[in-house]
């Protein structure tokens, strides 16, 4: 008696760890449908991908489209697209994380009137629809003549990302223990010796979060490049491309978006705790 | 203020004391925060009130400083941008889009991402994988996964179709995109899967934060696992449940890119939200102010969102 | 034919390339050499490396073009030097959004470029807003008055009409034209060459209707349809050649003077036009439905090309592609024609235009230059020879490497000599927009045709004010 009922506890304990598991590969399959979908028109020869009746795999794979993409002189010019992405996003999250922390550890240590307004304010930024800013933003840099340069795309992601990473990096300060800090004052350190000396290197991972999100946004970023850029081409708007020429070579489209959403999602994979952390406390905190 | 007489000096030292460093907390308050305010002000606040500006002004003016501050233009400025969206069928035909399309992504999104944050709180081995792969979606350029559905829904190659005539669901190729009804749900479901990851993270920090109020207690009473999801989990996670969703409406206002190209507003407008009839008007019709009053009311909405979330989030805390 | 850009002292000094050219995959292929040294060259330019900018501009021309056409360009810039000894500076505009870069720039009244490329139906609309140069003395000057030594005669020139004047000139030709799959056609009994002729013969549009129910089946579980069709942002254009097919125009723009003309889209042949339209994706039900979907990106290609379709009308340069047997698995069956006919056969004409912008830095007449020097015979040959875009003149198509390169030379030219008008005016844009609404709200049954388009009609009238 008391053997079965072990048993059928152990079998229904096995069974619904089943069902858990399936419905958890029902939901990642669907979820992955897109991306399955993509990387199978990026090896699939244009006249298999059109035929029917619907085939998984091509009968015949080919890496051309990864090829065609790369050679320079491709209606679609990716390398350059990509080397100018890397450059600015790089360039986003330097500048948005120095400026950022700066911020954050103001609002996470320091007192002053006005704080809670100033941090609603920079949320504002973060929520509100682009086409506020963008228009006056063109004008504005075709006045000074920077359109085009690397600076003109690096200015208004960071303001467009910072907002982001200050609400990280705040929540991750707060989380630091203040003894240090006061020892260091007492010692008569500045608030920005304190900053810089204690507070920063402390703070690694938060500072990591905030560095490969920035980094990430800013690679994905989109209407901003549209409207601001038409020779420095970055990866997102590069992709647009796709749509101009006549002959639409869906493949190579594929190819290309592959490439363009592979290192993110390579990073993002490795650095997910890092990311996972700061995405939780950048929404709710804001 | 009365105290004993021999302590006076060192209180009102300590006053001052602690006066001088307020003031000086000021003023590195003031430099911490220079850098980025600058920057924001450039960016952000002058060219917002500039568009304001432009909003107020008959049509025709072109968006440069000189004709946007000329007198003659600043002169003529009115409500007339504003008073004309009242009238536009697709403007008002675009809100109801709008509020439909953020309900949706908001259920749908909760609906998923909820199975998915419990799914996942219940998995000891491998659950450090599908944390990271429940990332992925959100790390995917919008831009690529717009394209990317696309190929998805497409209603002669598009995969949907492949996978559910192998299932058997259905016997002839259906067109996701060809009724208004069914172009919206499928950029419903484009946007929204972009947004899953971030509302499970949300919802998955809930529920173990949850777990380390309430969760045992209940499950010592014998209480089966629906059960407790339904009398335990879900009471408990509400507040959290309130921040995402609210959170889910405020990012549904802006979705942009996914029905650019999936839909491109149609067919026959009934994906077109309010951001993309603003953008259409500004830069498609060239009516720049009167793009700008559309989108000056997007941010209005977008603003009652964002007091309702400060709102919905303060409860939560308490 | 290809040269060595680091020798060529007026390529140096051309805008940072972007590779790219013509987006058909020979001539990439032909072209890898060329891209192969100029992409070398670009790896450690610096986006800001383009100089120029002001200084230049009183030497340089700034050209912006259409990246499909860059490469083109780019080998023409060389002819243009060495008639001017001006240096030719390239900006590539992707198509997408060249709309919004292009009046970016003009709005604000100083215009980047000397040359600008726009779709042929954006011409009237820069123009009324006075940002384009008034070309008409030029080309008088330049061709006379007499068009007949051009594709369709003055046809092609129509959509750069403002108020009775030119601002703009085309740098190709062509319409829509009707492209069939004579073995689908032959296995389901139909007489494969019969489409050939079907534009000489007034209602041919039944018999066209006929062959389309034969050849929608479905077969080993996969769907076969008579007609597909691009119907989403392009509905329009299908609907405005229908409407002259029926005898009528979007627009009546008789007179030259009011660019804005009378809407008449929603008269009889409008009507007949779009209940055409309905009949065959409901009551005859031969359109793939799926094309109410079809666009830009995701056209109606697939199907054609698969050998899953037996009609589309689309624009010639699918003709090409249904022939590499890489792209297509049709090739050898491919045919093509003059759409067929209702009162006429018709078609409509959006070439690719170049225009002068009123601001051109360098100066309009340094512009001219460049125009007449793309529109020339030896550049249109050269074009015409590559195969990709058809030249503007009439007898460059009797030459055997013209012909050869363009293997429906004769239906382009003879598609031209039946209505070919876009009926564009200064707020195209928008009411093609209205009117691809009216046409869905058509095609999903929620409202008549004859509803659809009168209140379509309503509300052009009213934003016209």
């Amino acid at each position: 008696m008391m053997f079965r009922s072990r048993r059928s506890v152990r079998l229904r304990a096995i069974s619904r760890r089943a069902v858990e598991w399936l419905a958890l590969l029902l939901l990642f399959g669907l979820m992955f449908l897109p991306i399955l979908t993509l990387a199978r028109a990026s090896v699939s020869p244009r006249v298999d991908l059109y035929s029917r009746p619907f085939r998984w795999l091509p009968q015949e794979w080919t890496w051309q489209h990864y090829l065609d993409v790369l050679r320079p002189g491709h209606i679609v010019p990716l390398v350059e697209a990509m080397r100018h992405t890397f450059i600015v996003s790089l360039g986003t999250a330097l500048l948005s994380v120095a400026l950022g922390s700066l911020a954050a550890y103001a609002f996470a240590r320091l007192q002053f009137r006005g704080r809670n307004a100033l941090l609603s304010a920079m949320f504002a930024v973060y929520i509100l629809p682009g086409m506020l800013f963008l228009i006056p933003i063109f004008i504005m840099f075709r006045e000074i003549n920077i359109l085009d340069s690397y600076g003109s795309l690096i200015i208004p992601y960071t303001a467009f990302i910072m907002p982001f990473i200050v609400i990280v990096l705040r929540g991750y300060f707060a989380s630091i223990p203040r003894n240090l800090e006061e020892a260091a004052m007492l010692d008569g350190c500045s608030p920005f010796q304190i900053y810089l000396r204690i507070v920063l290197p402390l703070s690694t991972p938060g500072l990591v979060a905030a560095f490969v999100s920035a980094f990430i946004l800013a690679w994905n970023e989109f209407l901003t490049p549209l409207i601001l850029t038409s020779r420095l081409r970055v990866i997102t708007t590069t992709l647009g491309q796709y749509s101009s020429t006549q002959d639409i070579e869906l493949g190579a489209m594929a190819a290309a978006g592959m490439y363009s959403l592979l290192p993110v999602v390579i990073v993002a994979l490795a650095l997910n705790r890092y990311i996972r952390r700061g995405l939780v406390e950048g929404a709710v905190k804001g | 203020m009365k105290t004993v007489p021999g302590a006076r000096p060192s209180g009102r030292r300590r006053t001052r004391e602690k006066s001088a460093h307020r003031r000086s907390e000021r003023r590195h308050a003031l430099l911490f925060l220079a850098p980025a305010g600058l920057l924001l002000i450039a960016v952000f606040l002058l060219p917002t009130l500039v568009t304001f500006v432009i909003s107020l002004e008959p049509e025709g003016v072109n968006p440069t400083p000189s004709e946007v501050f000329a007198p003659e233009n600043l002169s003529q400025s009115g409500l007339q941008n504003y008073e004309r969206s009242l009238n536009d069928s697709v403007w008002l035909s675009s809100m109801r889009t709008t509020v439909i399309f953020g309900a949706g992504m908001t259920v749908l999104g909760l609906l998923v991402s909820l199975a998915l944050a419990v799914l996942i709180n219940r998995v000891a081995r491998g659950r450090a994988v599908l944390l990271a792969l429940v990332l992925v979606p959100w790390a995917v350029p919008p831009v690529v996964s717009g394209t990317t559905w696309g190929l998805v829904v497409h209603g002669d190659i598009g995969t949907l179709n492949g996978v559910l005539e192998a299932a058997g669901l259905i016997d002839t190729y259906q067109v996701w995109l060809g009724e208004p009804l069914g172009a919206l749900t499928a950029v419903i479901v484009a946007t929204t899967w972009r947004w899953i990851p971030l509302m499970t993270l949300l919802l998955l920090a809930g529920l173990q934060q949850l777990e380390r109020e309430s969760y045992e207690a209940a499950s010592v009473d014998g209480a089966n696992s629906w059960q407790q999801f339904t009398h335990v989990t879900l009471p408990g996670l509400r507040p959290m449940l309130l921040t995402t969703g609210v959170l889910s409406l405020i990012w549904s206002t802006k979705v942009f890119d996914e029905i650019w190209v999936l839909t491109g507003g149609g067919p026959a407008h009934g994906t077109t939200v309010m951001n993309l009839w603003a953008y259409q008007q500004a830069f498609e019709f060239l009516r720049f102010g009167y793009g700008a009053a559309l989108a000056y009311q997007l941010a209005l909405a977008t603003g009652v969102l964002a007091v309702l979330y400060f709102l919905v989030a303060r409860r939560a805390d308490q | 034919m290809r040269f060595d850009r680091s020798r060529d002292p007026l390529l140096e000094r051309v805008s940072q390339g972007e590779g790219g050219g013509l987006t058909r995959r020979e001539l990439l292929r032909r072209s890898a050499l060329f891209s192969a040294v100029s992409g070398l060259a670009l790896m450690g330019c610096s986006p800001q490396g383009q100089e120029g900018g002001g200084s230049q501009n009183s030497r340089n021309l700034n050209v912006a073009v259409f990246s499909h056409f860059e490469e083109l360009d780019r080998r023409l810039a060389r002819r243009y030097k060495s008639s001017t000894e001006k240096g030719v500076k390239f900006e590539a505009l992707v198509a997408d959004n060249h709309r919004d870069k292009i009046i970016g720039s003009l709005r604000a009244g100083s215009s980047p470029w000397d040359v600008i490329p726009l779709w042929s139906f954006l011409t009237p609309e820069m123009a009324s807003r006075g940002w384009l140069a008034d070309l008409t003395d030029r080309i008088e000057e330049e061709f006379g008055s007499d068009f007949e030594q051009f594709v369709g005669g003055d046809a092609a020139f129509q959509n750069g009409l403002y108020e009775g004047r030119r601002y703009g000139v085309p740098v190709d030709v062509g319409g829509t034209i009707l492209h069939w799959n004579k073995d689908l056609l032959e296995k389901r009994g139909l007489d494969p060459e019969a489409p050939a002729s079907w534009h000489e013969t007034a209602g041919s549009n039944e018999e066209f209707v006929r062959y389309a129910k034969e050849l929608t089946f479905k077969e080993g579980g996969v769907q076969h349809w008579g007609f597909s069709d691009n119907w989403r942002e392009q509905a329009a254009i299908t609907f405005n050649t229908f409407i002259q097919m029926f005898g009528g125009q979007c627009m009546d723009l008789s007179d030259e003077q009011d660019a804005y003309g009378e809407v008449t889209f929603h008269e009889g042949p409008g009507v007949e036009a779009l209940q055409f339209m309905v009949d065959l994706l409901h009551t005859h039900q031969v359109v793939d439905p799926a094309s109410v979907t079809y666009d830009w990106v995701f056209d109606i290609t697939p199907g054609y090309l698969d050998g899953r379709v037996g009609f589309i009308s689309t624009w010639p340069f699918v003709a090409a592609l249904a022939e590499d047997p890489e792209q297509s698995k049709i090739a050898g069956a491919a045919a093509h024609a003059p759409n067929f006919a209702a009162v006429t056969s018709a078609t409509s004409q959006d070439p690719h235009y170049i225009a002068i912008p009123e601001s051109a830095p360098g100066g309009v007449d340094a512009a001219w230059e460049y125009v007449r020097t793309r529109l020339s015979v030896p550049v249109q040959r050269e074009q015409g020879e590559e195969g990709a875009w058809a030249p503007i003149y009439k007898d460059l198509y009797q030459e055997p490497a013209v012909r050869e390169a363009f293997i429906q030379a004769d239906v382009i030219v003879k598609s031209l000599e039946y209505p070919s008008s876009l009926s564009v005016t200064p707020d195209y844009m928008e009411w093609r927009s209205t009117l691809n609404t009216a046409i869905s709200q058509a095609l999903s049954q929620d409202k008549t045709p004859q509803e659809a388009l009168n209140e379509a009609a309503e509300q052009v009238k009213a934003s016209r004010g």
